[in-house]
């Protein structure tokens, strides 16, 4: 530590720290531009400038000048004030002062140091150069006439995002901040870059135009997407909700948001929202009251329970309930419906990976907190889609690498957002990640000082493989982030992760949905016999013994493979009770339609899969008629108390083996291509289906595959194709990515679309494919 | 890199592309790289338009957002194909004064260019300069290395004809 003192101010500061730093802990307010502490200090502004005592006249950057033992650091002195006024005066020579018609304007940086610094004159003219406006790219709008070229943008887009969009383009007066060619923006659309901008170059456009920003009340909240449950600030008018910007980045908070974040909150007033609860008569879904409906559903469920026992109700959930009503539900299904069978789709993989860590319910499980996300000295990805499942951990680890000496190894069939940054990228067969992970907990299990036998199956290079062992055997420091496929088998990689569990720093299973930590860890909403995947359900439909669906906010129809054979084997089910807030496929098959109410419009805790509690209190007044699912349960717990218990055996069938390839059949054989469905990087859960504007970026069903493969079949960008599986056939946009394998095509944006979700299949990895060329 | 070029390199012979890949590979890896494979890569292709620059990114490893602010940054870089002779028309004062100007009108018209632009039949980029140090001679014009003093615009054509 040192000690300096700051306008007189004493104050102690760790080795290192900058002035800035150091006059921000003694209460001091320094005018910063171009500086955010998300990311590297870059002194372009020359706002900060402060004069230390024993030197006058000699002006500091203090945001990247680092803080001495005994500084005495003046802050306000007539040079100091004079040189910013300048300073600011010369930046407005090329700001046009349009802040009638900007969107910033009341939280605009650059107006707010004017008026602290009283600059009232602008002897050096203000004539702005126009410069271009960007209206055509998705989302965000880009008027380069109001930039300063803070480069503020230009820096969170490469060192956190990791995206590198942003580069500053020509020279002198000419400069501009922009794509390569001028094209329209085709990113990740974390919207760090409008986080940042400190002016209103860089616009929302879901909020341009809209409204004024001091009209807006500023409500701390979360991210619902998915299970990091990132911070948010939630801005309304008048109770309507305007625009979502990520937490400011002070104390622990990152300040990070994504995409799904940023710009999905419309899905919140979906037209798919479902205002009033509905029944089923004379098979027409009519409007009912609440009461009515209740007895309908709890009338359906009794008799089935009654004739069929209790065990063949099933509870499929989207863990998008608080703790404590994850908590009351799973309670109320172990005493009426024996313990029955309870599972996810949507995080099916989560909770396969998160019952082989437990071992059994309510075991405590040693969760990575993103302080041993921080401190660790390696991190070791277990499969591919990890930041696609979970956007914010691609800023989350770019920030951590950056500090230099660490090692990220990645597992993976596929270039992932994070493969493209490991120190240590292991590029596994398509389709054999699961048996590699199963290979390496055999070798690891039996201290045999190898590597798996059977190395060139794999296609991975052996002193690569030689590095990860390494890293797993010696290092305490290590983290293991295991990211399931989705639709597929994740066995494999959850009895390795169990294995390591107790050897490395932290293990930390990824793909839940945003309370799927709290439903499972917290609050037991779990089938004794563990969870089930699609596959294992819809047989055990099909066989009769499961009889009846309770869907919290759940829907087979949109979220499982061979989406024709879930609508026959629903069609069979006595009952379907559909609980949620939006209107999807399998709500025309319910019996009963019962609106429930998002994590927005209630009170309660949510848990993230960094074990970090986050406390939810409404932010948005509930909709129409909907009721939070904590509420809609103590009617139905009545109306099925006098039911008869069946003490029944935990039934939800054991995750389907994965079949044992067969022969191939002549057509799969001539199938040169092997497919495999990957996560969205702007969602796949039930929430992030109803967002307008992420569908919008998702642009339908896409089909990746290398270069070369993409030149052979002489595509064009943006072909739309006919993508042929042994289970389907579909049309899909045709997509190069120069990093891929040749031979592998990616599927992007299969759930919610029955055409991608007929060309897979449950638990296979990986399925043979061929693209055809339309019209050919 | 895969010799089979694409569509968007087809404005380049197969000759020019194998080069290009080869001054990549020669500097694959190695820091600081952009520059001299930018530099060598125009000598071969005459300008960088955007394809070559993603070709240039792929190989080096680099964002194309980088490779495209480098080239726009540096005068000496081109994304726009440069005639096969680079003709100057000096406008400092005394050029401007002597008729400098009505040469600068007199090309724009006859030869359909304008300044810091190639003609369509590539065989001049044209680009005024502010004083070359030779006022004695003004008006002047530069035809890639050859200094033209007292040009007339009546005399321009036949200046110009000798480089074809």
């Amino acid at each position: 530590m040192i000690t300096l003192k700051v306008n007189g101010i004493e104050v102690s500061v760790p080795r290192g720290s900058t002035i800035l730093q150091a006059a921000e802990k003694a209460g001091v307010f320094v005018p910063t531009l171009c500086h955010d502490r998300r990311i590297t200090p870059y002194g372009a502004c020359r706002l900060c400038v402060v004069e230390e005592r024993r030197k006058p006249g000699s002006l500091i950057p203090s945001c990247f000048t680092p803080a001495r033992d005994r500084m005495e650091i003046l802050t306000e002195t007539p040079a100091v004030l004079e040189a910013v006024r300048t300073q600011l005066q010369l930046i407005l020579v090329n700001h046009p002062l349009e802040c009638p018609i900007c969107d910033k304007a009341g939280e605009c940086t650059l107006q707010d140091l004017v008026i602290r610094y009283n600059v009232t004159e602008a002897p050096f003219g203000t004539e702005a150069f126009a410069r271009y406006l960007d209206r055509r790219s998705p989302l965000i709008e880009r008027d380069m006439t109001r930039c300063v070229l803070c480069g503020r943008c230009v820096r969170i887009c490469g060192e956190l995002q990791g995206r590198e969009e942003l580069e500053f383009q020509h020279r002198g007066h000419k400069m501009v901040v922009g794509t390569d060619g001028g094209r329209a923006l085709d990113c990740d659309f974390c919207g760090l870059c409008v986080s940042t901008c400190p002016v209103g170059a860089l616009n929302d456009k879901l909020f341009k135009d809209g409204t004024r920003v001091w009209k807006l009340r500023r409500e701390p909240s979360v991210c619902t997407h998915c299970g990091l449950a990132c911070e948010a600030d939630f801005h309304l008018e008048e109770g309507q909700l305007r625009r979502v910007t990520p937490a400011a980045p002070t104390g622990n908070g990152k300040g990070l948001l994504c995409a799904r974040g940023q710009f999905g909150w419309r899905a919140f007033r979906s037209p798919s929202r479902i205002g009033a609860p509905r029944i089923r008569r004379d098979g027409v879904l009519h409007e009912a009251g609440w009461n009515e409906a209740i007895a309908h559903a709890a009338k359906a469920l009794d008799a089935v329970r009654r004739s069929h026992g209790a065990a063949s109700v099933a509870l499929l959930t989207a863990d998008h309930l608080t703790t404590e009503e994850a908590a009351a539900w799973g309670a109320f299904w172990r005493d009426t419906f024996g313990g029955g069978p309870v599972g996810s789709i949507q995080a099916d993989g989560y909770r396969q990976i998160l019952e082989t860590l437990a071992g059994v319910r309510g075991a405590r499980v040693a969760g990575g907190t993103p302080r041993d996300l921080d401190e660790a000295d390696a991190l070791v990805v277990l499969g591919g889609g990890s930041a696609e499942l979970h956007p914010v951990l691609k800023p989350l680890v770019n920030g951590w690498l950056r500090r230099g000496g660490r090692e990220l190894a990645v597992v993976s069939s596929w270039p992932d957002a994070l493969t493209r940054r490991a120190t240590l990228p292991l590029t596994v067969t398509p389709g054999l990640v699961e048996d590699f992970c199963g290979e390496l907990l055999a070798a690891l299990g039996s201290e045999r000082a190898g590597a798996p036998a059977d190395l060139a199956r794999y296609g991975i290079d052996s002193c690569a493989l030689a590095r990860l062992v390494g890293l797993l055997v010696e290092s305490r420091g290590v983290v293991v982030l295991v990211a399931p496929e989705p639709w597929g088998d994740n066995r494999q990689k959850a009895r390795l992760a169990a294995y390591l569990q107790d050897r490395v720093r932290a293990v930390v299973p990824l793909g839940g949905q945003v309370n799927s930590a709290g439903a499972v860890l917290g609050s037991g909403l779990v089938s004794d016999g563990g969870a089930g995947n699609g596959i294992a359900l819809t047989e055990a439909i099909e066989a009769g013994r499961i009889r009846a669906l309770y869907l919290l906010g759940e829907d087979p129809l949109e979220g499982l493979p061979d989406p024709q054979r879930v609508r026959r084997a629903l069609e069979r089910l006595d009952c379907i009770v559909c609980q949620s807030p939006f209107w999807t496929a399998v709500t025309d098959l319910a019996h009963a339609v019962l609106p429930s109410a998002l994590l927005h419009e209630k009170r309660g805790s949510i848990l993230s899969l960094l074990g970090e509690s986050r406390s939810l209190r409404p932010v948005l007044p509930p909709f129409g008629q909907s009721r939070s699912d904590g509420e809609i349960l103590p009617g139905l717990a009545a109306a099925l108390a006098t039911g008869p218990r069946v003490p029944s055996a935990p039934s939800m069938p054991e995750p389907a083996a994965p079949r044992p390839a067969a022969t191939p059949a002549a057509d799969e054989a001539a199938m040169p291509f092997r497919l495999e469905a990957v996560p969205s990087l702007f969602g796949d859960g039930i929430l992030s289906r109803q967002s307008p504007d992420l569908e919008e970026l998702r642009r339908g069903l896409r089909v990746v595959m290398s270069g070369e493969d993409f030149e052979r079949l002489g595509l064009a960008e943006r072909e739309t194709v006919e993508v042929r599986t042994p289970a389907g056939s579909a049309r899909a946009e045709a997509e190069r990515d120069a990093g891929m394998l040749k031979g592998l095509l990616l599927l992007r944006h299969a759930a919610g679309r029955p055409a991608g979700l007929s060309l897979i299949r449950q638990g296979a990895g990986c399925i043979p494919a061929d693209i055809v060329r339309i019209g050919t | 890199m895969k010799s089979g070029s694409s569509d968007v390199l087809k404005e380049f012979s197969a000759e020019q592309v194998e080069k290009l890949d080869g001054i990549i590979a020669r500097y694959r890896g190695k820091p600081g790289g952009l520059i001299p494979v930018l530099e060598e890569a125009q000598m071969v292709l005459d300008y960088l338009p955007v394809p070559v620059q993603k070709r240039i990114a792929d190989g080096l490893n680099l964002p194309l957002a980088q490779v495209y602010g480098v080239v726009t940054f540096y005068s000496f870089f081109t994304m726009k194909p440069r005639g096969r002779h680079t003709l100057r028309v000096c406008l400092g004062t005394a050029c401007y004064v002597r008729g400098g100007k009505s040469i600068a009108e007199n090309i724009v018209k006859e030869y359909k260019v304008g300044e810091g632009e190639t003609t369509p039949d590539r065989r001049f980029t044209y680009e005024t300069v502010r004083c070359l140090g030779a006022c004695g001679l003004a008006p002047v014009i530069v035809v890639n290395e050859n200094v033209h003093g007292r040009v007339k615009t009546q005399k321009l054509k036949s200046v110009l004809d000798e480089y074809q």
